[in-house]
């Protein structure tokens, strides 16, 4: 599949439960030529971390998701932190794989929480308008390549 | 005017949803930066609007699913004051009014201490004391958010220590909006002693000054049962008839 001329080449996964704003987060990495695959719940983001044989290119994470059935409830923070616990999945099962955490979450005792390395980013959601999005996972990705 | 069941008084939810769809429309238009005319400015705005109701939304589809309701965490419920801000906190009043939880009213009283300066954090003692009541359709105009999206067209607020109800909006003017509520009272009063008040800022005056006495009886509760109680025993008594 082709895009304007340009290969689909770069995979991003998104991790996130909200439709609204991912929609136009979606639609603008794809119109930027990346493969996007949302992932709206906690079990199936789960359930990709667990199966797939390979990472994709990039991860963006949501951390504040209902946990479901799929999470223990303490664990999940009551939905607060479950993408930190998600965080601490994908990095068991790809070490060096790059992520970035968009999340509208401003509390610093849920975002201390997260391990930061130097694959990891953190951006706020209202800062990060969807054609900027589609900037920094540019960035990452060429820094990653580096 | 009748007490409502808290599930009554809702966020009409279907009219959030409505709005959250035409701004993310309006969004993934205004948000291109090829589009003519593009202004980075404008769209930041409009995308923390849109975020900002969309958060709202989550939070009373949250609150209407039941059963495990994250929602109902201090915690969340003051992640979600900061992210909507003080347009939020009449939603999170009413939303949470009636709860019986104590950690849910703490929960409230966190997200207002968060979106209000510190001067005009009086509605925190209050809180727990909020009641819901049905309202004229004219009232419930009255009571439309900054946002643009009125909470259900049926409630209004009762604080403990005022004497009469007020509409949502009546109460986030005298509370988050009341430096602003009380320069404008202020600039008509000017207007007043100099004999140049049109018809309408004569009515708006005077729905100012009832604010006004609402947000001193909110600093400053007169002791009218008390008051009363002593009149009682007076006339009891027969030592007072009244005036």
């Amino acid at each position: 599949m082709r895009i304007k001329g340009r290969a689909l080449t770069k995979e991003v996964v998104l991790i996130d439960d909200e439709h609204g704003p991912m929609d136009l987060y979606v639609r603008a990495l794809r119109e930027a030529a990346f493969r996007v695959k949302h992932l709206d719940s906690v079990a199936v983001a789960l359930e990709h971390i667990r199966e797939a044989r390979t990472p994709a290119d990039l991860y963006i994470l949501d951390l504040m998701m209902p946990p479901g059935d799929a999470m223990d409830l303490e664990t999940a923070g009551y939905g607060l932190k479950s993408g930190v616990e998600l965080h601490r999945c994908l990095r068991a099962r790809w070490s060096n794989v790059p992520v970035i955490v968009l999340t509208s979450v401003s509390n610093p005792s849920i975002l201390d929480l997260l391990p930061f390395d130097e694959n990891t980013t953190c951006e706020a959601k209202i800062d990060v308008l969807p054609f900027e999005l589609v900037e920094i996972v540019r960035l990452k990705l060429s820094n990653v390549r580096n | 005017m009748s007490e409502t069941s808290f599930h009554n008084i809702l966020l009409p939810v279907s009219e959030l949803s409505a709005a959250c769809q035409k701004l993310q429309r309006q969004c993934s238009r205004y948000l291109n930066p090829q589009r003519q005319g593009f202004d980075k400015k404008q769209a930041r705005a409009r995308w923390a609007k849109f975020l900002r109701l969309q958060a709202l939304l989550d939070l009373a589809q949250a609150t209407r699913r039941g059963g495990k309701q994250q929602s109902l965490r201090p915690v969340h419920l003051r992640d979600w004051g900061r992210l909507c801000g003080a347009d939020a906190i009449p939603y999170l009043v009413t939303l949470h009014s009636q709860s019986r939880r104590n950690d849910v009213r703490r929960g409230i009283i966190e997200a207002i201490a968060d979106a209000c300066a510190a001067e005009n954090r009086t509605t925190q003692t209050n809180v727990p004391a909020v009641g819901v009541f049905k309202v004229s359709p004219k009232s419930a105009k009255a009571s439309r958010l900054q946002s643009g999206i009125g909470p259900s067209p049926r409630c209004l607020v009762l604080i403990e220590g005022l004497r009469e109800p007020l509409s949502l909006q009546e109460l986030h003017s005298i509370t988050v909006k009341w430096v602003a509520t009380n320069r404008r009272r202020l600039k008509l009063i000017e207007k007043a002693a100099k004999k140049r008040l049109a018809p309408e800022e004569r009515r708006e005056l005077k729905s100012l000054q009832r604010l006004a006495d609402a947000k001193r009886q909110l600093l400053m509760p007169l002791p009218i049962k008390q008051l009363s109680e002593i009149e009682a025993e007076f006339r009891r008594q027969g030592l007072w008839q009244g005036a």
